[in-house]
């Protein structure tokens, strides 16, 4: 159950649940009253939302006595977890002190009372301690490999840190290994405490863990990906009608995304907060170590494996512990001398760094004035060359010849202004020819050759001294070319709708802010309802013609450009469409599958029937009906063929028969005409005398009509004389013969009905039971 | 002067501060000071004996009396559950704003010496149907004939245009209250107001500026004093907290710096907020006011409204200058700041004024025509000569202005906040929302469509009316909200997908009716949506009774 109990969130007895219906009702309105009152606390405020929200649930679980029971048993077992939850960090603790090989009997006293548990209770947990000591190893490489990698120093200190083999470990091992490790650093501002609260808060109702868990993305992804998340994950919570707790404390979360993963640092601080969070289980710990006021050197050796697999290296871990203590007044065992060695080493090194500035600073006088008299001597050589190129030879070759100093800088300087000012010259000159170019090109009415020599310009000479007149003359030359362009358009003919519209929108999306754009825009939107009739008048040719693909282009083409009401209808229509045409497609598919089938008609049709059972709604029905009817067309005279087939073997040897147009056959005894197939042989079925007059009726075989029942005598001689007609035994045939009536009122019609079988007599046959028709002429 | 006309006033009823408004005999909107002469009074309710206290020292009190004092009731409007318990009696958020709306109309009887009986009372424009009826119902309570709901930023629009009377132009109304936020793009023209579309979020206001600076403090007690102590489970302790943290924040707004003291449990500790500080922890908010509008710009360009010529700042939270350099930031322009707290009541007052001319002309010409009034609301034409000559003759019998009178037929066009819809089949034969009315639609507003039974000899339809944030035509249903039902039965023997039309119709105050035809037989049922989330009948008729009697104070 992901909600919470509403036993446990009623405050109601658990071990015996309560019953009591007045006593529940009570509580309900007693918390009912209390969450309301805390509906706009800045902290509870939303839970509370949350709570009122499932009132109306409540009571509908807890007035059920089915449901209510089965509360009060899940209510049971969340208590008891809970108990579960507090043992663990029980747990975490006795580690801490069994590391030393045993626990006192003090701190089993000072953890009781830490813990508000028995003593024995205690005892109880460092005995199932003993157990599980790989579990441990691979809680901490999973700690170590949640970043997606683990380095080999990482698996050395492991291996050593549990007494196994690296080998060991890295079997255990499921991501790459790299060699060298930087392990993230807990460095730089952290997120201020009351906005890590608020974002925990709320975080907590909607059951994440984080922020990225949230947005559904790992921590590794891009600050530019989660903002762009954020943002996508805020426009998705405002669709939402229900304003919930659930749906609140999102859009607050959605909000803290958009403003936390703005940047790099402000991702940054927030990923420092979250693991200073977790620092603070490092910190219950030292205190729980730290219990009688010093910490032993195994526990603060564990200390600084717990810092370690929160992420810090193991220098930061150490100092990290030392500081806490330090504040906390808790005295390490074995950690003072190194303090003095490290103190002597700075003093040593301070006094060699003073001699040697001083031995340098004389050095440095001589060598600063010689570098001025080359420097003057340089310059002045320049000055006197006119080609700016050779100017740049000789300050070159002065800073190839010198050793740097606060002249090569000069030089350097000269230089770059030297070739700024060959840079503007040469700018200058190729815009004049640019210039002049354009000109017979705009003279000769080809602006987009025009601009391109403008374009190529700019691109050619970034930020350089005549981009602004660049620019202007691009912006002119645009103007020039979007007026020219809208005269163009005025002069369209009338009559071609299409034509004119694709030009109208055409020059909108080149000139987007051109200066007839308003004018444009209104022609597009008086051309809203010729356009539409113009493109009716396609959609429906392309109806007519099934193309719904076509359609749907038409369709396209006037939403795209206009938002009206026969927008909307054109929309509605589309949507008719896209259904016919994936209807299409799919019973494409499906033909194509069927006529693979070859002459498997049952295969095929079993397809078409799937198809329906699948789409019953598909715009293809009819189609498919249609295929269905042939199939079962195809597959009957199939049957017939093979039937008929059948017969003409079995009558091959009696001269009695004769078979005359194809399917009727005559007997030369009585001299007449009868269907070579019987009902039975037909219809595989028998059928009801109103049922078999109406089949003999309507027949049609070999293009013969005008069929009829035999009679009684008929029949018998067609059957029961010599070289009879073929037949399966046990067979009945309707005769003509019929008593309508029957006398005693009964109101069923009864009929003589012909046994093919020798020694059977005829009798009578209600009607409405079944036999078979041969059908004679 | 002769004769007088029916007045009607604009009630801003907010969440954190009310105010109530007129239009005087020059056609000029002027809010009405409460009995302690501040021209808003904070909506906040304080249960002392039988007596209910409302406005600043019911605010005051909260410090003593916590559990006494409700505050931010508008935030729990529509929520059907919220129950504030005093002496064993039961309140609803309806009967708790009734007080404050009886406090603000008292007050204001004595100071003008005449009896209010018709109002028009604010909501914000992203109140959807259960809220709006909340707000209605808690003027009843009050006694009051309500005479429209209208948003909040179209009232705020109203007082900016009947000031600004210029040309044509596009306003982006931002609207920070005390605790909602709306955002609405308004054309306004000389004849004309007509909102294009409005968004916003009624969770997102100054309290939670407020309560970020509570949870700033809260954590720098825990630092100073290092316990973990939760001190905002004493209700003392936050009610203070909650009162300094919004102190603070107007100190900041003309400050660097402000310090604050947090007392609990005998402890004192000393606070300096910074303005750096204030901004950090309340960055994401107005990052949020900020999505919001471009949302609606992104909702106003598929209406074919690409720019706008301004931005208006209203709402008391828009005075923190964090909003005012955020929004310039973000669109390159100075925001102008229209009178924040009093501009959205002078705009209700100037709406019900309207009202009454309207209702005065309307009596005028039915006496002309020898036509009934309703006759003549049905047909109305304001530019008509019959309309022209009564505003003429109203002029010279009422004294006021033939050109405030007239300029009073200007018209108002709201659109909905949210889409209407039905829960139906989608080609998928998935249950899915199928929106009628789309959101920001111009209100009033009927639609229409034809849906179609889903299995042969149908018996019913089962008709589930739903409200929805956007304004796309499906949306899936777990997103939506049911505001009500309606069952159509079927005479027998129809065939499967018998059409079925469905008719919806919102007015202006976003009052719903559903009428469903069948068309084969032309069965028909009419729905006005009657939300169950408000007050109804016993418990209503007992808040009525209560606040009769009841003394406001």
């Amino acid at each position: 159950m992901d909600r919470e109990n509403y036993y446990i969130l009623l405050e109601l007895d658990i071990d015996p649940p309560e019953q009591d219906p007045a006593k529940i009702d009570a509580a309900i309105k007693r918390m009912q009253a209390n969450w309301s009152r805390l509906r706009n606390h800045p902290t509870k405020g939303i839970q509370a939302k949350n709570y009122i929200g499932l009132i109306p649930e409540i009571r509908k679980v807890m007035s059920d006595p089915e449901l209510r029971e089965a509360e009060a048993r899940e209510a049971l077992k969340v208590s008891r977890e809970k108990e579960g939850e507090a043992f663990a960090e029980i747990d975490r603790h006795l580690a801490l002190h069994l590391s030393k090989g045993y626990v006192s009997n003090q701190e089993i006293t000072k953890l009781a009372e830490l813990h508000h548990i028995e003593e024995d209770d205690i005892r109880a947990r460092i005995k199932l301690m003993e157990e599980g000591k790989l579990a441990e190893l691979d809680n901490q490489l999973g700690l170590r490999m949640a970043k997606g990698y683990i380095t080999q120093e990482e698996i050395s200190k492991l291996a050593k840190a549990h007494g196994m083999t690296e080998k060991d470990v890295k079997k255990r091992v499921n991501v790459p290994i790299r060699k060298a490790g930087s392990a993230e650093k807990i460095k730089g501002k952290s997120l201020d405490k009351s906005i890590e609260k608020v974002i925990n808060d709320n975080l907590k109702i909607v059951g994440h863990s984080s922020l990225y868990e949230f947005l559904g993305l790992p921590e590794t992804t891009s600050v530019e990906l989660l903002r762009k998340t954020a943002r996508k994950k805020e426009a998705e919570i405002l669709k939402i009608a229900k304003k919930d707790a659930l749906v609140t404390a999102s859009g607050i979360l959605a909000g803290q995304c958009s403003a936390i993963f703005r940047d790099q640092e402000s991702r940054a601080s927030y990923d420092i907060s979250r693991g200073r969070s977790r620092l603070k289980d490092l910190e219950a710990d030292i205190d729980v170590a730290g219990i009688d006021g010093k910490i032993r050197s195994q526990y603060f050796d564990i200390l600084v494996k717990t810092g370690q697999d929160l992420g810090m290296d193991e220098a930061e871990a150490k100092s990290f512990i030392k500081n806490y203590c330090q504040k906390k007044n808790y005295a390490i065992e074995g950690q003072e001398k190194r303090k003095i060695s490290k103190k002597q080493f700075i003093i040593i090194g301070a006094a060699l760094v003073v001699l040697c500035v001083a031995a340098m600073g004389a050095l440095y006088l001589l060598m600063a004035m010689q570098a001025k008299a080359e420097f003057e001597d340089t310059t002045e050589r320049a000055l006197q060359q006119k080609d700016p190129e050779k100017r740049i030879v000789i300050y070159r070759n002065y800073v190839a010849v010198n050793d740097p100093s606060k002249y090569t800088e000069q030089v350097n300087a000269l230089i770059r202004e030297t070739m700024q000012q060959m840079k503007a010259d040469k700018e200058k000159a190729a815009f004049t020819s640019v210039d002049q170019q354009a000109k017979e090109l705009l003279a000769a009415e080809e602006f987009g050759k025009a601009l391109d020599l403008y374009k190529k310009y700019l691109a050619d000479f970034p930020g350089g001294s005549q981009t602004g007149a660049a620019k202007a003359k691009i912006k002119e030359i645009e103007n020039a070319f979007e007026t020219y362009q809208f005269e163009e358009l005025k002069a369209l003919d009338a009559a071609d709708t299409d034509q004119r519209i694709a030009a109208y929108v055409d020059y909108l999306a080149n000139h987007p802010n051109g200066r007839h754009k308003d004018e444009v825009s209104k022609l597009i939107w008086e051309m809203g309802d010729e356009y539409y009739l113009f493109l009716n008048r396609r959609i429906e040719l392309a109806s007519r013609q099934e193309n719904w693909a076509q359609a749907i282009e038409y369709c396209d083409s006037y939403i795209r450009i206009f938002d009206n009401n026969n927008a909307k209808r054109l929309s509605r229509e589309k949507e008719g469409f896209q259904k016919r045409l994936a209807d299409q497609k799919a019973f494409d598919a499906v033909q194509a599958k069927a006529s693979r089938r070859g002459t498997d008609y049952d295969a095929a049709l079993e397809d078409y029937n799937e198809y329906l059972t699948l789409h019953p709604r598909t715009t293809a029905k009819d189609k498919v009906l249609e295929q269905i009817r042939m199939l079962q067309a195809l597959k009957y005279k199939s049957r017939i063929d093979n039937a008929q087939a059948a017969m003409r073997l079995k009558l091959s040897a009696n001269k009695r028969f004769a078979e005359q147009k194809p399917g009727t056959v005559l007997d030369r005894k009585t001299g007449l005409t009868w269907t070579l197939l019987s009902s039975q042989e037909d219809l595989q079925e028998c059928v009801s005398y109103d049922y078999a007059k109406a089949y003999v009726q309507n027949m049609s075989v070999g293009g013969v009509r005008g069929w009829r029942l035999p009679t009684e005598a008929e029949l018998e001689a067609f059957y029961k004389t010599d070289n009879g007609y073929p037949a399966a035994p046990g067979l009945v045939f309707w005769s003509s013969k019929s008593n309508p009536r029957w006398a005693d009122g009964y109101m069923a019609e009864q009929v003589i009905v012909v046994s093919v079988d020798e020694g059977v007599e005829n009798f009578r046959l209600d009607s409405r039971k079944c036999a078979a028709v041969h059908a004679v002429k | 002067m002769g004769t007088q006309m029916k007045r009607i006033y604009g009630i801003d009823l907010g969440t954190t501060y009310s105010s109530i408004a007129y239009v005087d005999e020059f056609g000029k909107a002027v809010v009405i000071p409460n009995s302690e002469n501040e021209r808003v009074t904070p909506s906040v309710v304080f249960f002392d004996g039988d007596a209910v206290v409302v406005g600043g020292v019911a605010k005051e009190s909260a410090r003593l009396y916590p559990n006494e004092v409700v505050s931010f009731i508008k935030r729990s409007m529509g929520e059907p559950n919220f129950l504030f318990e005093y002496n064993g009696k039961s309140y609803r958020p309806e009967e708790i704003s009734a007080y404050v709306l009886k406090k603000v109309a008292k007050d204001a009887e004595e100071k003008i010496g005449e009896a209010i009986t018709d109002v028009v009372i604010t909501c914000p424009a992203y109140f959807g149907i259960n809220e709006r009826e909340a707000t209605k119902i808690a003027g009843e309570i009050a006694g009051f004939n309500v005479r429209q709901i209208i948003n909040e930023p179209t009232a705020a629009a109203i007082a900016y245009g009947s000031i600004e009377q210029t040309d044509n132009r596009v306003v982006l109304v931002y609207d920070l209250g005390g605790g909602t936020f709306d955002i609405t793009m308004i054309d306004i023209r000389p004849d004309a107001i007509q909102v294009i579309c409005t968004g916003g979020d009624h969770n997102l206001g100054g309290k939670d500026w407020d309560d970020r600076i509570v949870n700033n403090l809260v954590q720098e007690f825990q630092t100073q004093t290092g316990s973990q102590e939760d001190i905002l489970e004493d209700p003392d302790t936050w009610q203070d907290l909650q009162l300094s943290a919004e102190k603070s924040k107007k100190i900041l707004s003309q400050r660097e710096k402000t310090p604050i003291a947090v007392t609990h449990g005998g402890e004192r500790v000393k606070v300096e907020l910074q303005r750096d500080k204030f901004y950090e922890i309340t960055r994401d908010l107005l990052e949020r006011t900020i999505s919001l509008t471009h949302g609606i710009l992104e909702e106003a360009r598929k209406k074919g409204y690409n720019r706008f010529d301004e931005i208006i700042l209203v709402g008391g939270s828009t005075r923190m200058p964090q909003v005012e350099q955020r929004i310039k930031e973000e669109f390159g322009m100075d925001p102008k700041v229209f009178d924040p707290d009093e501009a959205v009541a002078k705009g209700a007052a100037i709406f019900g004024w309207k009202l009454s001319i309207n209702d005065d002309l309307i009596k005028r010409v039915a006496q002309k025509t020898q036509k009934t009034v309703e006759e003549i609301t049905k047909t109305m034409d304001t530019s008509s000569q019959q309309f022209k000559d009564a505003a003429r003759e109203m002029a010279d019998d009422t004294g006021v202005t033939q050109a405030a009178v007239e300029s009073s037929l200007i018209k108002i066009r709201d659109v909905t906040s949210k889409s209407f819809g039905v829960v139906v089949n989608n080609a998928e034969n998935e249950e899915a929302v199928f929106n009628v009315i789309l959101r920001n639609t111009a209100v009033p507003v009927n639609a229409k469509d034809t849906f179609f039974t889903a299995v042969a000899n149908q018996q019913k339809v089962l008709i589930r009316i739903m409200e929805c944030e956007t304004s796309e035509e499906w949306v899936p249903v777990e997103t939506a909200v049911e505001i009500g039902t309606a069952v159509l039965n079927l005479p027998t023997g129809l065939p499967t997908e018998t059409p079925v039309e469905i008719s919806f119709s919102l007015n202006r105050e976003g009052r719903l009716q559903i009428t469903a035809r069948e068309t084969t037989e032309s069965k028909e049922v009419n729905v006005v949506i009657e939300t169950t989330s408000v007050i109804r009948g016993k418990d209503l008729d007992e808040a009525k009774a209560r606040s009769q009697g009841a003394v406001v104070q």
